[in-house]
């Protein structure tokens, strides 16, 4: 018999994928928020379906809040503009802006990750902004100077660099969730303290 | 306008007032239709009433499901629950909408009450007059159900048919002499007064616990004459290998596991047993609406799969059209992975019942259920 993922806390929290999930899921436990249950919608490639499906399931009466963390990708506030419209188109209540919640139950917060002081990125760019002092991103510098330089660079060099910073460590970590799981990114750096502060809302 | 009716598949139906069903629309029906709820969602009561739907003129129906319910279908209390809340002033209201041509057929069900029924001459009169207007019940002396009133029209090409009425008695019912000039007639339970006129050639039947095994045999008979037999061998060679033949003797289907003696077909286990009796229902019925209640029961997670490949084949074979009930997050599973094409003919419907008796239906095609089964959401 197939074991199904049921909602069974009324704090939620939707990411895009398991990498997203694996790094809140550590996240909240570094802030001391529990009672929060982390989802993901089964990655980027499929979110413009799972996304308004989410709002569908059968379950979905038993949250009270609910966020939703995307990365920002070309521009976070056509992110947040695209986000918000799903939950519209389900008829319920969106945030009036970006990193906030609604005051409507559920209340719904919608965060959109981007590289630190700019309004694009994703995830692997809040995660390289917090180890950029380490000896090992030094390493990825180096490298990417060289690597900037060939005539078919990396299609997404936040992934790449972030690809060789899991590389240059004494144990190797498949992806940046795994290695949130196993606490390599900075948690205490002040690259987070938006999320950081977005988060609190789920504290009783 | 007497078109006669072909096959249509239902589209769209609505349903008012039906037992719990304050008001509920299934938009968008396919061939092929699975509708999940939690238990108590209402589900069965829709199967009831797409029953009635299917043949919106016949007064029969509703009774014919009281019988198989096993209710006193003399009981005046029984007939109460078919009205939402058992309030006699609520109409029920059944709106379906088939295909092929479209036409969208509009179906009232009043109570015929004991104060309605003054004369037989009165009757007829009153009959239509019951249906313009809505009775406020409390305003009346305590009146006893006596039957059904059924008034239906359509719209086809823009264009509204006449009315047609039928009547089914519940009750013994003796009318006034004196209002009848004299005469004194009475009318006995269960006399069913259809109208003639209108000629409804859709069909479809239930398939529910109380029907499936009912004339088993009948039905086994016609396949083996029709000499599709072999066919639903095949199928059921995926529950028993060992297999050989199916044969009717009597009024019994026997089965031959390739041992000494055939042996009756009761031995088989559940699983092989509700897939034969689907089939016998599929496989002889074309151009047919079926609906099946709680299609999973009884059977065993991993023989659902190969019972829904069986009717997805016979019933694009046959050309029905299928509406079925599950509560089971399997048999959704089984259900989707089974359908054998990759076309859009497919459609999952869940129904909750929320505050105040509002019902809420999600839609989900088959890219949509894929999705849910692939994150293991929950989806009922």
């Amino acid at each position: 018999m197939i074991e199904l993922e049921e909602i069974q806390k009324e704090k939620v929290i939707l990411t895009e994928g398991d990498d997203d999930k694996n790094f809140i899921t550590k996240f909240l436990e570094f802030e001391t928020i529990d009672g929060v249950q982390v989802i993901s919608l089964g990655g980027q490639a499929k979110i413009r379906l799972t996304l308004p499906l989410f709002f569908t399931r059968g379950d979905f009466d038993i949250i009270r809040k609910l966020a939703i963390i995307r990365d920002a990708d070309n521009n976070s506030d056509s992110k947040f503009e695209s986000t918000v419209d799903h939950i519209r188109n389900n008829k319920l209540i969106p945030p009036n802006f970006i990193n906030s919640f609604s005051n409507e139950e559920p209340n719904i917060g919608v965060y959109i990750i981007t590289k630190p002081g700019f309004n694009y990125g994703m995830l692997e760019d809040v995660c390289l902004e917090t180890v950029k002092d380490t000896e090992a991103m030094k390493c990825v510098e180096i490298f990417f100077e060289c690597v900037n330089k060939l005539p078919n660079r990396p299609e997404n060099p936040s992934k790449s660099k972030c690809q060789a910073y899991r590389a240059a460590l004494p144990i190797s970590y498949p992806s940046v969730g795994v290695a949130a799981l196993n606490r390599i990114w900075s948690f205490e750096h002040n690259a987070l303290d938006d999320l950081r502060v977005f988060l609190q809302n789920f504290r009783d | 306008m007497n078109k006669l009716e072909e096959l249509k598949m239902f589209e769209n139906v609505r349903i008012r007032g039906y037992r719990s069903l304050k008001d509920i629309e299934l938009n968008d029906l396919r061939q092929f239709n699975l509708i999940i709820g939690k238990n108590n969602s209402g589900k069965t009561n829709l199967i009831e009433a797409l029953y009635q739907a299917i043949n919106p003129g016949n007064a029969a129906l509703l009774g014919k499901i009281h019988l198989w319910k096993g209710l006193d279908v003399i009981d005046p209390e029984i007939w109460k629950t078919i009205f939402y809340k058992l309030d006699l002033s609520n109409r029920i209201e059944i709106i379906s909408k088939i295909d092929n041509p479209s036409r969208e057929r509009f179906l009232t069900i009043s109570p015929l009450l004991s104060s309605d029924l003054t004369s037989k001459e009165d009757f007829s009169q009153n009959q239509r007059k019951n249906h313009d207007i809505i009775k406020d019940s409390t305003s009346m002396e305590p009146d006893l159900i006596k039957g059904l009133s059924l008034q239906l029209y359509y719209i086809e090409d823009n264009k509204k048919s006449e009315n047609y009425y039928s009547t089914i008695f519940t009750q013994n019912v003796e009318f006034d002499p004196v209002r009848d000039r004299g005469k004194t007639i009475t009318v006995s339970p269960f006399s069913i007064n259809n109208s003639d006129k209108y000629k409804c050639l859709s069909r479809g039947k239930i398939i529910n616990s109380e029907t499936i095994y009912s004339d088993l045999w009948k039905r086994f008979k016609k396949i083996a004459i029709k000499k599709k037999k072999e066919d639903i061998i095949t199928i059921l060679r995926e529950f028993d290998s060992n297999l050989i033949d199916l044969e009717l003797i009597g009024n019994i289907i026997y089965v031959d596991l390739g041992y000494n003696e055939k042996m009756p077909i009761q031995i088989m286990g559940y699983g092989f047993l509700k897939t034969l009796a689907l089939l016998t229902d599929i496989r002889n019925e074309e151009n047919f609406i079926i609906l099946i209640d709680e299609i999973e029961n009884g059977l065993h997670h991993k023989n659902l799969k190969t019972m829904w490949s069986a009717i997805f084949k016979a019933a694009l074979l046959m050309n029905n059209q299928i509406i079925a009930t599950t509560h089971s997050f399997e048999c959704i599973r089984a259900f989707i992975e089974s359908y054998p094409k990759s076309d859009d003919n497919l459609r999952v419907f869940r129904i909750e019942r929320e505050k105040d008796d509002n019902y809420k239906v999600n839609k989900f095609n088959k890219e949509q259920v894929e999705l849910y089964l692939d994150n293991k959401w929950e989806i009922r």
